[in-house]
């Protein structure tokens, strides 16, 4: 046996790659990007939450327990209001304290926990999967080294030993296994493996129905593009396959140079998409920043060398970061004992406790403390109340219809090619989109002059189980050009209408 | 101890993968995916499907001199956790209505009240839309109508007296139970449950048909 092939096999053994793959050292420029990002983003839901902690998620409010839901009562203690107004903020805290890297490993923990626990407090206005998937990030960050590098941590522990170390060393980074990062990024594929498994499971959405209902709502923030793209179903219908079929390819591809560029640039237009299609904000940010996990040892000497090269170029920005650097060295405290940056954490802990309670208290939610006394409730309108309790209301014929398209061509189960002028001969497709649920319903497709004369009628039973129901139409070339309509009817009453227009045939006459 | 952190490394990998994987076939094969809250954190059900309805929802007390209250939001204003919409219109499953009536009543001036009604608005998506829009898609001005309907009616004292099904269900019950045939058989097939002890249990039980012994019967409500 030869030297080449022992050194092969032994580094293409399933034990190696295992270790190569999980225990690799490098430095973990991904995930302290992901630390410096992510605890920013949750953040912001926090402190928008923060003034409303005592009544989402205290004994003293109206909590929703996520647990409740799986009919497990009781599952965690729900904590009096004021602790619940003092954690909260201290959880804003110490998001805070991961993002800047600051009693790190600490800060995640804490964040980790208290996290977790408001979620399970609330699962009306806490927990979402975005949360889910922040919170097993923030988890993963807990167990890994991202702080020992771009933190407030390295740069108090920079002082001390750049003092002690020799001159070459002095820009040798800390390299740690790498595991925490390769968890993150299995869960990033997982978690979009498993959504693609919901929309297998999901009818009605790789023809583009389920997304244009949720166009349609307003759950979420505005989203104009969404609802202008609802004209368009067969491009929700594209968008929706391409979606599906990226989510189970990213697992794959998403390990070699390539696939991993491709695989993240689609990644990311995906959630910025969805920003302006669906009204989604958190879930992007959340999604994108995670995606900084993905960044290797390589790519940062590449980007790096880039930007060097750029503020080299570039005089002003090289003498704006050469001033920044020599600022942040003349704040760097000179010496500090091990224990003085804890004491200074922990006295900030205590810090935003009280001043959280005390703010909260004197912001007096629920006016209990008010001269005037406690407040009134608001009287609803009688008419609404009239309304309200009224008989009970059948769905209308016309709600079980969402829309009627004419045109002559169809792709994917839509007519594509959505017009009003037709020649006179030319077939016509007349396509009715019901809405769910809907009994087996029969339905009439009239082709009539402008006069309300009937010219053609057809019908078909539309399924309880069909979204959409198609007509052809040939209407004879005897026909006068001018103005028809298409009427679409059911039990005897027009539900929808579209004008069409017949332009005369030009065809060429034999001689 | 190096070798106890390798091992403690091999041990966190090993678990945390597999809790993954067991939420994904769990997920796949819809297996026990409702049976722990801790599943919620390991099946990616992001896209559960969205209805062709938008629903609202309406908490009010009715009071001892006849008039109604609001009672979510609470007079000190509502939060809006997603959008515009305030919090109460997110809990589809209702799970919430009473804690929340229950806090505005704990904590407001107010006359005794009889009962709190929870109240269902809903209405078709397609009246959503910006009228740029509609009017590229209809030719027939929008005809929006609400539907409401009854879902809960709890006590003073916060007990749930009456639940009723969300309107879309009842209106997917009505579609459904519109066919004669169906009803008849049915009504044919109406299922029971028999109070007594059957013969398979006790083997000196006398029989179940005997016209001498009156048979419980307890039909769930409402079929």
């Amino acid at each position: 046996m030869d030297a080449p092939e022992v050194i092969s096999n032994s580094n293409n053994s399933l034990r190696d790659r295992f270790q190569n793959f999980f225990f690799a050292k490098e430095v973990p420029y991904g995930l302290a990007i992901v630390r410096m990002l992510l605890p920013m983003i949750l953040l912001g839901t926090v402190c928008t939450r923060w003034p409303y902690s005592r009544e989402l998620f205290s004994a003293d409010g109206a909590p929703a327990p996520l647990a409740d839901i799986f009919q497990y009562y009781d599952f965690l203690p729900i904590l009096p209001g004021t602790v619940v107004v003092g954690l909260f903020a201290a959880l804003g805290f110490f998001l805070f304290c991961s993002s800047i890297g600051w009693m790190t490993r600490f800060s995640l923990i804490a964040s980790t926990i208290l996290y977790t626990y408001f979620c399970f407090m609330d699962c009306i206005s806490m927990a979402t999967k975005y949360s889910v998937i922040a919170t097993h990030a923030m988890f993963l960050l807990s167990l890994s080294h991202c702080g020992a590098i771009w933190s407030v941590d390295s740069w108090l522990k920079g002082r001390k030993q750049r003092q002690s170390w020799p001159q070459y060393t002095r820009y040798e980074l800390p390299r740690y296994e790498i595991w925490p990062q390769r968890l993150m990024q299995i869960l990033i594929c997982l978690v979009y493996f498993g959504a693609a498994i919901t929309k297998m499971h999901t009818p009605g959405y790789l023809e583009g129905d389920q997304i244009s209902y949720w166009a349609m709502s307003r759950y979420n923030n505005p989203h104009p593009i969404g609802e202008f793209m609802t004209l368009y179903p067969i491009l929700l219908s594209v968008m929706s396959y391409i979606a599906m079929i990226w989510e189970i390819a990213f697992v794959f591809v998403v390990w070699r140079k390539w696939g991993r560029i491709i695989g993240i640039a689609m990644g990311t237009a995906f959630h910025i998409g969805t920003t302006f299609s669906l009204g989604l904000y958190i879930f992007p940010m959340v999604s994108i920043s995670i995606y900084f996990c993905f960044l290797n040892s390589e790519d940062v000497q590449w980007i790096s060398a880039r930007v060097r090269r750029l503020s080299r170029k570039g005089g002003w920005f090289y003498q704006f970061a050469t001033e920044l650097g020599k600022f942040r060295e003349r704040l760097r405290p000179q010496s500090l004992s091990v224990w003085q940056s804890p004491a200074a954490w922990m006295t900030s802990i205590a810090a935003v406790l009280v001043l959280s309670i005390y703010v909260e208290h004197q912001q007096d939610l629920y006016g209990l403390r008010r001269a005037e006394g406690k407040l009134a409730l608001h009287e609803v309108d009688p008419e609404l109340v009239a309304e309200m309790m009224g008989p009970e209301q059948v769905m209308r014929v016309k709600d079980k219809f969402l829309a009627v398209d004419v045109g002559t061509q169809m792709a994917g189960g839509w007519i594509i090619n959505r017009k009003q002028e037709f020649k006179a001969g030319e077939m016509i497709l007349v396509q009715c989109a019901l809405n769910p649920p809907h009994e087996d319903i029969w339905i009439d497709c009239h082709f009539c002059e402008e006069t309300g004369r009937i010219v053609q009628r057809t019908g078909q039973i539309a399924a309880r189980e069909n979204m959409r129901a198609t007509f052809q139409i040939y209407p004879p070339e005897i026909l006068e050009p001018g103005n028809y309509y298409v009427s679409i009817r059911s039990k005897g009453k027009e539900v929808l209408r579209r004008s069409i227009t017949l332009l005369p045939n030009l065809a060429p006459v034999a001689n | 101890m190096r070798f106890i952190k390798r091992g403690l490394s091999y041990l966190t990998i090993a678990s945390y993968v597999g809790i993954l994987l067991f939420g994904i076939l769990c997920h796949t094969f819809t297996y026990r995916t409702g049976s722990h809250p801790g599943m919620y954190y390991i099946v990616w059900d992001m896209f559960c499907g969205w209805s062709a309805y938008s629903v609202r929802t309406h908490i009010i007390g009715e009071g001892i001199s006849g008039k109604y209250y609001e009672l979510s939001p609470g007079p000190w204003g509502d939060f809006y956790p997603y959008g515009k919409l305030g919090r109460r219109h997110y809990d589809t499953t209702g799970d919430a209505w009473v804690r929340m009536a229950m806090n505005t009543l704990d904590k407001t001036e107010h006359e005794p009240m009889l009962r709190i009604l929870c109240i269902e608005e809903t209405w078709c998506k397609k009246y959503n839309l910006p009228d740029m829009v509609w009017d590229q898609r209809y030719e027939e001005p929008k005809d929006f109508q609400n539907y409401y309907r009854l879902r809960r009616v709890i006590t003073p004292e916060g007990i749930v007296a009456q639940s009723y099904v969300p309107w879309l269900t009842r209106q997917a019950s009505l579609q459904l139970n519109d066919n004669p045939r169906l009803i008849a058989e049915m009504n044919r097939g109406r299922p029971f449950f028999a109070a007594t002890i059957g013969s398979q249990v006790e083997a000196t039980a006398p029989s179940q048909h005997d016209p001498n012994l009156p048979v419980h019967l307890a039909s769930p409500v409402g079929n």
